[in-house]
């Protein structure tokens, strides 16, 4: 495989990664959040300070970044998952900034809006797969248990709900937190996937990709979402866009999905091994058949 | 001297609250009927303030034919957006959520074809105003943003009257406390809505117009409408009176933290400023001074 | 067992406004356990509001509530659901993202006894409570006469068999009480009598309380063992279903409204 190839495909799976958790926040919970950028940005620092200051190997950085996110995920879920949507997410966005922020402002141990350099650029595809694989069947086990029922539930008709008996709370901070995870390891993939990163790689034009993907896929469609992760990243790479155009094209995407199929291309079609099963099964018929004739 | 630079820190402060006063009551207007954020507001003042520009210069015109051309265009664009992006969204009953998320793709989605139509560059206005500052015991006061304020007081008083004396006015008013009320006066809903709007823009065009003059034009020219919408939220959703203070109060506090502490803090401490009014005062300023009960515009 | 002594729900005194609006005015409520009763009152009387109440969507300003000698003024919905009160709304509020099936598994598993942490693992644990719940939802669906709809979604059903489905995902969180707001608003009479009878079954079979608020006078007639009358907030009459019809103050407010 060509390492043009290999490295699209490594950033295109990270992105994937940030994918679900953007799915299982603003897909099944409808919680739409800016502030997955924020979760990558501690994910991906933490593992490259982790490294340039500290030798830490990236496993260890990874780590630290989960558990950084996690902490401050409590604070920020429990301070701004009270809020209704729009505010909601708002405060997410003030959030990612703060983190961007806060990565400029102490530059003399973040490098400030210089970033950071010297980054082995280590992690290698079938990593990037495998993490990938393990964060698709744990969204899938969301999606399929009452975890993803009460997602649902909430995005619905949050009141009715909680006179069902969920903890609309306690479940959306579950949410916000399994989803911080996500973007911190996609974050620490990044971070070690690139000799280099900067507070600006985590703007709000990231947020965008992520929540175009997402909307576009279908929000009630795992299968959706992935695919569209897996074409919206590609596609721009395969026909050379430039930053601008990608954009250009990405919100309008958005525009016309929300006006003309807002839930989504995939709707809430899933793909399942079932089905695949018959469609196999089938064409073994089938052929038999034409074998037999 | 220090007391003559505090001074001169208030008037700047003060100018830059005209700023996000004229935009955040354009804001809080729309949000008043349609109850979401409309970030879109940001695209028609950035686009605005292009289109200023280049009538300004390709007619050869003075600041007032400018602002006139840029209250219309700005309305029209306004209702344009709201046809193509936001009726069909209404028309489904679709979740406030999607016009929200639209509003802000309709935002980006303009913005970044601007850039990749004319790249990042900064246009500059040629002088429309005879003086750029005036001088006064030592004090700077730029003329832009008296004349913004001028702008904004005028534009805000015009408002006044059109929703307190004319029967669009009472409409909007009344749509802003149930949406569909002035269905049951005989007047059509689309109508109040397009109007809204139409005033939105407008505000916006002069946003655009006195942005582009201060600021110079580039395409993220828009992104000050975060601003408008944490002096909406401050100032008590949708209240007009309540954003108006709250944008000056929010331009004071902004010079006042760039000035003495530093700018990088700067955004945090706005944030930090309207999570906390979202959590323990959601009524806002409007709340605190008895201006309006809630979500609507009756009271100013 | 059936305990008809005990009184498995008190409402006492209490009292809600809204703004100037005084929807529940002191009113009392005692309900034993086991029985199937009923509250009637003109539009706008409070009933709804008094459901509100009793499930911990609002809390009353004045007064309390118990449920199994329990004070559960100012609990939240959610316990209060684990406590073993449920109910429907007057206007149908499903859940339009999930279809028949899974509304009504939703119900029924929330309570399962799976973390967070276990269900995205995707433990053996999940799968076979998950496959437990699944029987529940059938039997549930079937008590209503939904079997065979498990699929549909929610808003593709016809009127009456969504106010069915609404019940059916009552049940699902196995209360003791169920609270049922206007059951047979906008149906036919067929379905009104065929309502008639799930209600009258579900009260044998699940041996649970029933508390519902009906217009359909002949309904209430039939089925209740006790009625509350609601008028302006307050409660004005108490009492079986024939007395309560001769109560002068019940004529009154029917007649005077
Ligand atoms: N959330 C609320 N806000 C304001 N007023 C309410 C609210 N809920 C109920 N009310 C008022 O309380 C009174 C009783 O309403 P409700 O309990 O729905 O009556 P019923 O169910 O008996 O028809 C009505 O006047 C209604 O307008
Ligand atoms: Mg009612």
């Amino acid at each position: 495989m060509s390492s043009y190839l290999t490295s699209v495909l490594i950033f295109t799976g990270i992105n994937l990664i940030a994918v679900l958790g953007m799915f299982l926040l603003m897909g099944l919970t409808g919680l739409l959040s800016f502030g997955q950028v924020g979760f990558m940005a501690i994910g991906a620092y933490a593992a490259a300070l982790g490294y340039t200051k500290f030798g830490l190997p990236f496993g260890i950085g990874l780590l630290i970044g989960i558990v950084i996110s996690l902490l401050v995920g409590l604070v920020i879920g429990t301070v701004t998952l009270k809020l209704k949507n729009d505010y909601f997410a708002l405060a997410t966005y003030g959030f990612s900034e703060v983190i961007k922020n806060v990565l400029i402002y102490f530059s003399s141990f973040t490098g400030g809006s210089m970033g950071v350099f010297g980054i082995p650029a280590s992690v290698t595809l079938p990593l990037v797969a495998v993490i990938f694989l393990v964060g698709l069947v744990i969204t899938r086990n969301f999606k399929v248990t009452k975890l993803g029922r009460n997602s649902l539930a909430i995005r619905n008709d949050e009141l009715a709900a909680q006179v069902m008996g969920i903890n609309v709370f306690k479940h959306k901070l579950s949410v916000f937190l399994l989803s911080a995870v996500f973007g911190s390891v996609a974050g620490s993939l990044l971070a070690f996937a690139t000799y280099y990163i900067e507070p600006n790689l985590f703007d709000w034009n990231r947020s965008i990709s992520l929540i175009v993907i997402v909307f576009f896929g279908g929000i009630n469609s795992l299968t959706g979402a992935v695919t569209a992760g897996l074409a919206l990243t590609l596609l721009p790479e395969v026909l050379h866009f430039g930053a601008e155009w990608r954009m250009v094209i990405y919100t309008f995407i958005i525009i016309v999905t929300m006006i003309f199929r807002p839930t989504g291309l995939f709707g809430r079609w899933e793909i399942s091994g079932r089905q695949m099963m018959d469609w196999f099964r089938n064409r073994g018929q089938r052929s038999a058949a034409r074998g037999r004739g | 001297m220090v007391k003559c630079l505090l001074l001169q820190q208030i008037i700047n402060g003060l100018s830059l609250g005209s700023v996000y006063a004229l935009i955040a009551v354009g804001f809080a207007l729309v949000f008043s009927i349609l109850k979401f954020s409309n970030f879109s507001h940001g695209s028609v003042i950035m686009l605005s303030a292009y289109l200023g520009l280049w009538f300004s210069n390709n007619f050869n015109v003075g600041l007032l034919p400018t602002l006139l051309v840029c209250i219309l265009g700005g309305g029209t664009l306004a209702v344009i957006i709201e046809k193509i992006g936001f009726k069909p969204i209404r028309d489904k009953e679709g979740p406030l959520i999607y016009l929200f998320v639209v509003s802000i793709a309709i935002s980006m989605f303009l913005q970044y074809l601007m850039t990749a139509l004319l790249g990042g560059r900064f246009f500059i206005y040629k002088p429309l105003l005879k003086t750029s500052a005036w001088r006064v015991a030592g004090l700077t006061i730029p003329v832009v943003n008296l004349a913004m304020l001028g702008a904004s007081v005028i534009a805000l008083a015009i408002l006044l009257y059109v929703l307190y004396r004319t029967t669009i006015g009472i409409a909007i008013r009344a749509a802003s406390t149930d949406l569909f009320t002035p269905n049951l006066l005989g007047i059509n809903i689309d109508l109040v809505v397009s109007v809204t709007f139409f005033i939105s823009g407008a505000l916006a065009g002069i946003s655009g117009l006195f942005l582009g003059m201060s600021l110079n034009v580039y395409p993220q020219l828009g992104g000050l409408v975060m601003k408008a919408f944490i002096a909406t939220v401050i100032g008590g959703l949708g209240s007009l009176g309540g954003a108006v203070i709250a944008s000056f109060m929010l331009g004071l506090l902004e010079t006042m933290i760039t000035a003495y502490i530093g700018g990088a803090v700067t955004p945090m401490v706005s944030f930090a400023v309207m999570i906390l009014f979202l959590l323990f005062k959601p009524e806002g300023v409007a709340g605190l001074l008895g201006l309006s009960s809630g979500t609507t515009t009756q009271k100013l | 067992m059936k305990n008809e002594q005990g009184t498995i729900l008190h409402v006492d005194n209490v009292t809600m406004r809204f703004g100037g609006v005084v929807a529940v005015n002191g009113a009392n409520i005692r309900l034993r356990r086991g029985r199937l009763a009923g509250i009637i009152g003109p539009n706008g009387a409070g009933k709804t509001t008094m459901f509100n109440l009793i499930s911990g969507v609002y809390t009353p300003v004045e007064g309390e509530i118990r449920f199994k000698d329990q004070a559960i003024t100012g609990k939240s919905p959610d316990e209060i659901t684990h406590l073993g009160i449920s109910r429907t709304f007057q206007n149908i509020r499903l859940f339009e993202g999930l279809n028949v099936y899974d509304n009504v598994k939703m119900a029924a598993s929330c309570r399962s006894e799976y973390s967070f942490l276990e269900a995205i693992l995707g433990l053996p644990k999940v799968w076979k409570l998950e496959r437990e719940v699944a029987s529940e939802v059938e039997y549930y669906l079937d008590l209503v006469g939904l079997s065979g709809y498990e699929k549909v979604w929610p808003e593709n059903l016809a009127y009456g068999l969504q106010r069915k489905l609404e019940i059916a995902r009552a049940l699902a969180s196995k209360p003791e009480l169920l609270l049922l707001d206007e059951p047979a608003a906008g149906l036919n009479p067929t379905e009104v009598q065929e309502l008639m009878e799930i209600i009258r079954h579900i009260h044998k079979e699940l041996d649970i309380t029933i508390l519902l608020i009906e217009h359909h006078m002949d309904m209430v007639m039939s089925i209740c063992e006790e009625l509350w009358v609601m008028n302006f907030g307050a409660v004005i009459a108490n009492g079986d279903p024939e007395s309560v019809q001769q109560d002068p103050e019940v004529l009154k407010a029917y007649l005077g409204s």
